[in-house]
Order: structure tokens, then sequence, then C-alpha cells
């Protein structure tokens, strides 16, 4: 690798020598430090990854894993983006804002008056990475093959839109959604803007199809350039590395990196090594500890937000003794030590958690008061009052995410003291699914992130018998009503409305069954040449937008 | 002529039965694995849901479960299976779509050029200090082969992987970073990595991964000369009370005959000691590939078990227990090479 | 012959020398009696508890810990302690069973294997058998048969006894097929001996010195698949102290500088292991010993004997 510096080195000093000879016109202003300038203007990128992606197509991917939503996020983008705001350098998404992104920029929908139809207004002259020019029939169809059979789904908004006859093609460059009774909760938006709502090249894909499979699921799991997105990918040699191309008629701008290559390093310290010492550019994926280990190092910078969006997830089920008496339930998460699972695990790199509601969903006024914290003496007397003095848990756990490990060890710790004696249930992956979908648990822990920052949105992760989350959440009359007359206050972000999500997060917090018990901060370090690091709805790092500092 | 054959194939019958039975007991394997492989906590198809966000009904479930092409009894699935096997078709892994035959022979040579350098490299060390420890009568010398023999299977080969990283990178920046082979994309013809570097002419390329073999098959020769070491200096041990060796002093062999005699005699175990870390490497050197970012077919071991991904689990094991049975049959080939008595049926054939 | 022809010393390191050999065989045991009595006095010799959380996390060496603590805040070296009755558990028993079943069955397919009939299909079976579980990774074999057993220390035992017994198996054998054409052993079927006989008094005792060697590697091999199969999540439950967990989980931040969670846990491995070995070592020497006190003083020879 040293080797390779250096020539890179001499590269860049032959890109230097050239500059100054042919005398560009903007040579002039940057003549102070040319010689850094120049160094810093390289096209490439070397990226460290845990590991590749499975697949290049979330419609026939059976796995979400954050490799593939890393994948995804560079090869695909949609009619929509979020717009985004700078903080601390960071350029943060504002899940409340939009602008066209395959749709024009500054008009990119029109909604009707009795706000059910939405029309987007496509983008001209935009052409896709095989080169086909962008039509609503892409669109139509794209969206028809998400709602097919293994296609990804559009279950967010299955109650108004769920059925391809209910687009409409107006013109090449115009397609209207007719909602069926969308109230002020609708998600539309958000669910065309992020991870499911990308558009893909018909025509390109067409070309692949066949009669087994009308979609070519399998054809476009494996290849990429039926996209639009910043990047194709150019090479992947399994388990070791993959090579992404940008592609130079982007519709928003041909990135600045032309090359990005991404090195499989299993171990999360051999990354932070080696952003640490400029071994590569950006270490993805890395362990709490490990950022706070780098941190300080000259080289590196690291993202930090004030409302991160990744989170720690606690289910007590609520239908398995003894978490089926809500008083234990309550008794357990004062029995958490979030202060100390946020220090020693996570080495500061989280934040408490007010509950389900975070301050990205930009609702005024909604309290960031921590739902719970450690009070033994209150864990105690709550079991007192469920008339028990010692409880038995079997917390259960995914094994390849060590710090939620850590944390249930920790939990284990410290729980003990207020009379509950925890058992740490490692599993493998598979295993840990399987127990999910059979509600075999009786209280888990788990790594899980909101993509959609909408404050009806959360109703999603109390879906009965839904295997991603506790799955046992039984609504109650009295859940459906907050929830309704939150949605008639008026729109989400409102003032009138604001009070109502309170009283949701309230009764989320009380009824202790599923909280997130802290959010963690993004885990990606980058080297300090790089400017735009991101935080994004999926986490994953915008490369189309990463440039050379200065 | 016709008794010329039969005698010729009586004197190698030995072998040749052998390698006939090799494609019954591969089948034979197969077929186990099927099974076992079944016997694994996790269900693929909650797998695939896990990430849905959604309520899973059970007819979600069945449907996914066709699409994988799990539903249909299990002896449906064995028939499909066996059918695929004689075809040598295994399937596409549920995880990536991608041909479980591609995806194994994508990783077999790799796995195996390093695993070959790292053993091979152990195995001449190992006959080095041997050599060292009967030629010399230095106490002291033989005492430090002893001992250093004693260290067989004290540290795993991984934290010897590290501590080298540590000090040739980390600390003494002696070598590159554990990026992988080479910076670039390697070429692919025989899937063999040096191989390929050479056919196609890519010689800096070839430098690139030479420097990169050096930790990882510095560490694999540190950690497993000692395994073989102690069978040889056991083995070297016991025959030189041995009658023959005293009987060959006595007569005044020439040294060199000697040590040669000496050394054939004792060598057999250490070759079945060469063949097990073999055999266990080709899935177990997923932790050293995955330390300098080789990649391998350990990996995919790995990502099939987290996944219970049924149709690449079974590629992965029958190509494993095949290579497996190939390098075991080698070694007791050449142990029999080395030593006739050890051939079954020499007696028949004697008599 | 010249002075320096190795013969004559390579015979004294191995011949078992009468002159204090008492001492010097009860002396080699010292080591093993080390571990296992760390092992038994854990909850004496260690400051901590080591399931606690008890300073902050990831503390270098100091006074108060003088391993310092892990990424939870537990003290390592009381987990360290600790560890070693995980080891002693696991490795001692999967050691002694795997050398002695490998042994058996070992010397009874080198026997059988080429002969016709019953037997010698029954020893060709188990040899293709235990050719099948070499070739299995240790972990898949290990995740099968505790998703078979269910999870329990015993299952864990059984899973790893399985995985290990494969070595003594095959290297018995190769000897048992090289002693089998030992001349003494053809005199012994000459002179009238049943060949069950010779195999118990003449194959065994001149077969098992591969897998006599190879025991205290299965003990430090035990330990390493432990560590893979708590990886996997199907080991030894966290947080209990046990030491392949411990360096696998504390491994990544060697590379950072971050050496104490996975050095002290691999030192006493590597310590374990060492001490082991020698112990082993002297069990040959302490044979012909025993056999002379064994008829004289029964009680003693017992109590050395397991």
């Amino acid at each position: 690798m040293r080797k390779i510096t250096k020539a890179g080195g001499v590269v860049a000093i032959g890109a230097a020598i050239v500059l100054a000879v042919t005398g560009c016109t903007s040579a002039g202003n940057s003549n102070s430090n040319s010689n850094s300038n120049s160094a810093t203007k390289k096209t490439s990128l070397t990226v460290a990854v845990a590991a590749l992606p499975t697949s290049f197509d979330l419609d026939g991917a059976f796995g979400a894993s954050n490799e593939n939503y890393t994948m995804w996020s560079q090869t695909q983008i949609g009619l929509l983006n979020y717009k985004t705001k700078l903080e601390n350098g960071v350029v943060v998404t504002d899940f409340t804002h939009f602008e066209g992104a395959l749709a024009d920029k500054d008009n990119p929908y029109t909604v009707s008056d009795d706000g059910q139809t939405y029309t987007f207004h496509l983008r001209k002259d935009v052409v896709s990475q095989a080169g086909n020019p962008l039509t609503a029939e892409d669109v139509r169809w794209s969206i028809e093959r998400k709602l097919s059979d293994g296609g990804v789904g559009l279950t967010q908004v299955k109650a108004y839109f769920n059925n391809p006859d209910q687009m409409e093609v107006i013109d090449d460059h115009t397609i209207a959604f007719h909602l069926h009774n969308a109230g002020n909760d609708n998600v539309l938006l958000p669910v065309l803007t992020g991870q499911t709502g990308r558009i893909y090249d018909k025509v390109e894909l067409l070309k692949h199809a066949t009669p087994d499979d009308p979609w070519a699921v399998k054809w476009a799991t494996q290849n990429t350039g039926w996209g639009f997105g910043p990047y194709t990918v150019s090479s992947m040699t399994q388990g070791q590395q993959i090579v992404l191309k940008a592609n130079p008629k982007y519709v928003l701008g041909e990135p600045a990196f032309r090359t990005i290559t991404m090195k499989v390093v299993p171990d999360s310290g051999t990354r932070a090594q080696l952003v640490s010492s400029g071994g590569v550019d950006v270490a993805e994926a890395l362990a709490p500890a490990d950022l706070a280990t780098i941190a300080k190092s000259p080289k590196v910078q690291e993202p930090k937000v004030k409302n991160p969006i990744e989170f720690i997830d606690l289910s007590l089920v609520q239908n398995k003794a003894p978490f089926d008496d809500k008083t234990v339930r309550q008794a357990f998460f004062n029995a958490v030590p979030y202060k100390e699972i946020i220090d020693k695990v996570y080495s500061g790199f989280a934040v408490e958690s007010s509950g389900w509601f975070t301050g990205t969903m930009n609702v005024p006024g909604l309290s960031t008061k921590p739902a719970y914290t450690y009070d033994v003496d209150k864990a105690k007397k709550l079991l007192a009052q469920a008339g028990k003095s010692s409880v038995d848990v079997t917390l259960s756990v995914p094994n390849n995410v060590p710090d939620v490990v850590d944390a249930a060890i920790l939990i284990g710790s410290f729980a003990k003291k207020a009379g509950f004696n925890v058992t740490v249930n490692q599993l493998s992956p598979a295993d840990f699914a399987t127990g999910r979908l059979n509600h075999s648990f009786q209280s888990l822990l788990v790594a899980n992130r909101v993509q959609i920052q909408y404050p009806s949105f959360v109703n999603n992760f109390f879906l009965p018998g839904d295997p991603s989350n506790s799955g046992d959440f039984q609504p109650t009359a009295e859940w459906n009503e907050l929830f309704a007359s939150a949605a008639a206050a008026g729109p989400q972000t409102s003032k009138e409305a604001a009070p109502y999500w309170q009283k949701i997060n309230d009764f989320i917090n009380d009824d202790a069954s599923q909280i997130p018990i802290l959010y963690k901060q993004p885990n990606q370090a980058y080297s300090k040449d790089l400017v735009n690091m991101t935080y994004r709805y999926d986490s994953t790092v915008d490369y189309s937008i990463l440039k050379p500092a200065r | 002529m016709r008794t010329t054959i039969r005698d010729r194939y009586r004197a190698n019958r030995w072998w040749i039965l052998r390698l006939v039975r090799l494609p019954v007991d591969i089948f034979v394997f197969a077929t186990i694995a099927f099974f076992l492989i079944r016997l694994l906590p996790g269900d693929p198809v909650a797998v695939a849901v896990a990430s849905r966000n959604e309520a899973v009904t059970p007819e979600t479930v069945a449907a996914v479960r066709a699409q994988m092409g799990l539903d249909g009894s299990i002896w449906e699935q064995l028939l499909h299976f066996w059918g695929g096997l004689f075809r040598g078709n295994l399937g596409d892994s549920l995880q990536t779509s991608i041909p479980v035959v591609t995806e194994v022979f994508s990783r077999l040579p790799s796995t195996l050029e390093l695993i070959l350098l790292g053993l091979l490299g152990a195995f001449v060390a190992c006959l080095v200090l041997g050599f060292v420890y009967v030629r010399f009568a230095n106490p002291l010398l033989r005492r430090a082969v002893r001992f250093y023999s004693s260290f067989a299977t004290t540290v795993p080969v991984f934290v010897v992987a590290i501590f080298l990283i540590v000090l040739f990178y980390v600390v003494l920046a002696w070598l590159p970073a554990p990026l992988g082979r080479a910076a670039g994309t390697l070429p692919v013809v025989t899937g063999f990595p040096i191989l390929d570097e050479i056919i196609t002419g890519s010689w800096s390329m070839l430098g690139e991964t030479l420097v990169a073999y050096i930790m990882p098959v510095a560490a694999m020769v540190i950690t497993y000369t000692p395994n073989l070491l102690t069978q040889l200096i056991g083995g070297l041990d016991r025959e030189l009370e041995q009658t023959t060796t005293r009987f060959q002093v006595a007569a005044g062999a020439p040294r060199r005959w000697i040590f040669v005699s000496l050394f054939r005699r004792s060598l057999p175990s250490v070759i079945v000691v060469f063949g097990l870390f073999f055999g266990s490497l080709i899935g177990g050197a997923v932790t050293i590939e995955s330390l300098f970012g080789f990649g391998g077919i350990g990996q995919l071991g790995v990502r099939s078990v987290q996944t219970v991904d049924f149709p690449a689990l079974q590629g992965f094991l029958i190509i494993v227990v095949t290579v497996c049975l190939i390098a075991m049959l080698v070694v007791d080939l050449i142990n029999m090479a080395l030593d006739p008595r050890r051939r079954p049926g020499i007696e028949e054939a004697s008599r | 012959m010249s002075a320096q022809f190795p013969d004559q010393t390579a015979a004294l390191a191995v011949a078992p020398r009468r002159t204090g050999g008492t001492i010097r065989a009860v002396f080699a045991f010292v080591p093993l009696a080390l571990v296992v009595a760390i092992a038994v006095l854990a909850p004496v010799i260690a400051p901590y508890d080591p399931v606690t959380s008890v300073a902050a996390s990831r503390l270098p060496p100091s006074p108060e810990h003088w391993f310092g603590t892990d990424a939870v805040g537990m003290d390592i070296l009381s987990r360290t302690i600790y560890g070693a009755r995980i080891a002693v558990q696991f490795g001692v028993i999967v050691a002694v069973l795997s050398t002695i079943g490998g042994v058996l069955i070992g010397t009874f397919i080198g026997l059988s294997e080429s002969s016709s009939g019953v037997l010698g299909l029954l020893g060709r079976g188990l040899n293709q058998i235990s050719s099948y579980l070499l070739a299995i990774p240790d972990v898949i074999l290990g995740i099968v048969v505790v998703g078979i057993m269910g999870s329990s220390d015993f299952a864990l035992t059984v899973a790893i006894t399985l995985c290990l017994v494969q070595a003594p198996v095959k290297l018995t054998r190769v000897e048992v097929l090289r002693v089998r054409r030992e001349s003494y052993l053809e005199s012994a079927k000459l002179a009238g001996e049943s060949s069950f006989r010779a195999a118990l008094v003449h194959v065994m005792p001149n077969s098992i010195g591969p897998a006599m060697r190879n025991m205290p590697l299965i003990f430090g091999n035990c330990v390493i698949i432990l560590a893979s199969l708590g990886f996997i999540g199907i080991g030894v439950k966290a947080p209990t102290p046990e030491w392949g967990y411990m360096i696998s989980s504390g491994l990544s931040s060697l590379v950072l500088g971050r050496w104490w969670p996975a050095v002290f846990p691999a030192a006493a491995v590597l310590l374990s292991v060492l001490a082991i070995a020698y112990s082993s070592r002297a069990i040959p020497r302490m044979w012909p010993l025993l056999a002379v006190r064994v008829k004289r003083w029964n009680p003693i020879g017992r109590k050395a004997r397991a």
C-alpha cells in the first residue's frame, strides 16, 4: 500500500506540473498552495467495508442488509430526494422537505385540493445508466414491479395505494398517483423517496426478462446499469472487493469521485486503523469503541448528528410471562442502565432516547426527556407491586452485532440489583430471525432504524404479527383512537397535531413493551481530505456528493 | 498378455480401488449433507421475511417457501437435489441467486493456493528442523527444537496473524496494509491468483500479491510447523531406537542413506497431520483470509450458515468434503508409497 | 562412530530413568495440578465477580485491575481466572474422551480393515465415516450436533469430541498399519497368541505414541472450537468467562493498540496448553513406574492414574 501511495503521489505531482504548464484559468486562485490542491484532486476513493452486498435489486432480494442498502443507494435513485441541511459539517437529511430528483427540481409534484391525487412532473432529457431516456412509463412499470409477487411491496402505503391501476400516465413526462381516502397520516412521499421508491429503466430490464421471470429480477440481482443512480458496478470479486464507476449522465451531475473501490476488511478495528493511517479514505460500519479510539487521529473526521435515527430496540413481549404484566415491564425498563450503556458500550457515540418520536420528525414542542432512567429503587418498588422480588428473564440477541450483545450483557449485570436474573441468549442471525417469526422470544434486543421519519409511521413498528418487531403487540381500542385523533388533528408537523403525538409517545413509554433504549451515532469515519460527510435515511455514505477538501 | 494385465492390476489395486470409490463416497456424503444441514437451527424463509416491514401471514411464508424451492416433502427435495447433483447443478444460492457451482469455484482456487503455500512452508520448515534435530548433538539446539514443537496448537493461527499485522504493518510499517491481494482487479483465468498473474503477465500485480502473502503464509508456517514437528520428532525418536537404524549404522551404510531411510520411516504420521490440517483449513482458513481481506471458500460457508442458505451450504460442504477426501486419498497413497507394508490387500497379493 | 551421532542421546531422551524417576515424574504433574488448582480455587483467587461490570470499560492494566477491563467494564483478571474452570471442564474431558475413544477405534480399524468378513466391513465403514466427519468443518459439525441435541454442556462436549476424536483415530490407524507388520507380531502369532491378546499387548502400546502426543493439542483445539462455537452463538453463553470468547471479542481492538482484552486470555490458553503438554509427556514415563507400584501400593497407583 505504501508503494501505491507513493505512486499516487508521483501521479499527483505529475498532474500538478501539467496543471502549472497549461495554466488553467483557475490556477491563479489556488496559487498559494497549488501542491496540496492538486494532491487532493484525486478522482478515486478507497473504502474499507465489512462485507459485500449480496444483491443489486431490492425487489428480488431476500435480505435487506446494510451492505445491500449501501449499494442500492449508490446505483439507484427515485422521483424525489429529501432536502438536506449542513449540521457540524455533516449533510443531514431533512425528512420533512422534498426536492425533485428524477422529478423536476423546483416543481416535482402537485397535490390536488382533496389531497388524493399526486401528480409528478419528470425532468426531461434524463437518461439511464444504460442510455435509455426516462419516461413516465418507466415510473409506472417500476411501481408495478414493486407491487408484483416477489417485489419489495409498498406495504407502508397499502391502505390508500396498493394497485398499479391507481397510477395514470398522463404524458411522457407526467404521471399521477390516485390515492384512496388518504388522510393527514399518509406517507406516500417518503415511501417514494427512500429505498422503496427507486425508479428503474424498463427498456433495459425487459431485455433480460424471461417467461419465468417477467420482471428480470434474477438478472438484476447480479447486474447494474438498469437504474438512474450516480454509480454502476464495474467489477466485483466475491468476498474481496467491488469497484464502482461514476455515471457520467447522472441527473444531479457527475460525482467528483469517478471510481470507488470498496475493499472488504471484516474486522472493525482494522478498518478503523486503515482510515486513521491513511490506508483508505473512508471506513464504514465501525464499532463505537473503534470510532472513539481514532476520533482524535489527525487524519480522521467522524460525523456526529443531533438526532440520529438508528437505535437499539428493547422489546418485552406482552403475551409472555413475566412480561404479560405491565408493572414488570416498567420495572425492567427502570432497571436498564442507559447512561452506562452509552458510556461503556458506545463510548459516547449514542444519545439518550425519549421514545419512538425523534427530533428529526419536526413535530413542534415534542418532549426530549428520556423515556426511562436507571432507577433501582423504583424498579424494586414496581416489582414489589407486581408481587415479585426476583424475576428470571431470557434476553435474546443476534450474535453478529457486538454492541447489541455487549449492551445486553450490561443490562444483565445492572438489572441484577433490581431483582432481574437476566440470561443473555446469543443466537445466530438465522436462528434469531426464526425465533422472531415463530414468536418464541420472551424479550429481545435488536438494532433497527426508522427510515421514514414521520410521526404516523411509528404505527408501523407495532403491527401485530410483524416479525421485524416484537410482533405480539395487539393494538387496543385506545391505541387506535389515539392514532386516529392525531391524524384528524391536522398535518403531521403542525402545532395542532403535536400534543396528540406527544400523547402517543407517552402512551407507548408507559406501556413499556417496545422502546428504543438509545439512538446510535453514524458509524463511518472519513479522511480529513474529504468534505460532505452524509447522514441519510438509510445511514449510508452518499459518495456522489463527497468531494476533495478545498 | 492377459495375465500380465491382471498382475499389474493386482499390484496396483491398492490405489485403483480407492480412486474408483471416490465418486461413490462423494455421493454418499452429499446425501448425508443434504439431511445434516436441514437439522440446523433456523429457517431460511424466516431470514428472508425478517427484513420485511409488514405483518407476515402463513400465506406469505408459504409463498416465499415455494419461491425458494423449499416446498414439497423432503423426499421430493432430495430427488431434485440428486437430479441436480448428477448434472453438476447444485442450484442457486438463496442469498445471491448466483449458481452455487459458480459461487464455490470462484472462491476455491484462491483458498487452495493460500493453504498450500502455508502448509508446504510449514512442511519444509518441519523437515529442516527435524534434520537439525537428528544431525546435531548440541543439546541446547535439540532442546530448542523440542520446545518449539511443544507450541503445537497453543495459539490459534489468527492470533499469530494479528500479532504479525500489528508488528509489521502498524508498528514497523514494513509491509503493506492487509487489503487483499492487489490494488486492482485480479485477472481470472484459472482462479489461482498467482498462476493467473503469471499467465496474463501482470508482473506488478504478482509482486503485490507475493508481498501480500508474506504475513498470512508466515502466520501459517509459524502456527502449523510445531504440529508437524511434534509428529516428526516423535517418529524420529522412535525410529532411532529401531534395530533397522542400528543395523544400518553398524553395517556402515552412508550417512545420507541412513537419514533418508530414517525420515522415510518417520514421515507417515507427519503426512497424516498434514492431510488433517489441509482438510480442516479449506473451510477453516476463513479467519486468516478475512484478516487479510482475501475472501475465499470459508467465507461462503460462514455466510450460508448465518443465513441458512441451504443450496449454498450444500455446495460448500460437498466441495470441501471432496477436496478433503482427495487430500486424504493422497495422504494414504503417499504413505503407502513410502511404506508398502501399509497397503491393504498386500497380504493377499503376496500370497 | 563419531560422538555426535545422535542415537545415544535420543535414546537417553526417551528412555525412562529409573533413578529418582518417581520424584521427577510426580514433579511433571505440577503444571497440570496448578491449572486445575486455579480452576477449583477461582472464587478465592479472583478479585472481582467475573460477570459484573465493576469499572469503566476498556481500562488499561492498573493496580486496581491488573489485566484491565473489557468492553463492558468487567475485570479481565477475574474473568481469565474463572475461564480456567470452563477450559478444564471441557478441555480435559474432551481430551481424555477423544484420546481413549480414538485409540480404541483407530486400533480396531487398523486391525480389521483389510480382513474380509463382517469385521472388515465394519472397519472400513468406520474409517469412511471418520473421513467424512473429518472433512466437515468443525464449526458446522458442532452446530449440527448441538442443533440436534439441544444446547447444553453435554451436547457441546459431544460435539467437540466428535470433531477432535478423528485425529487420534487416524493417527492410531496409521501406526497400527505399521506395527501390524512388525516382526515381533509375527513371532507372537507363531507363538500361538490370540489376535485379541496380540492387539492388546503388542499393537496398542506400540501405536498410541502419536495419539498421546496429540492429546495436549486436543485441549488447545477444544478451547479454540469452543470459542468459534460461541462466536456462532451456540457455545457457552455470554457473559460466562470463556477464554475463546474473550479472545475473539477482544481481537478487533488489538490493531488499534488495545491489546489487553485479547492478550491475557490468549496467554492463559498458551500456558495451560503448555502445562498440560508437559504433564502429558510424563505419562509414558510414569507407565513403567506405575506398573511396578500398582502391584505393591494399590491406592496411590489408582489416584495417579485418575
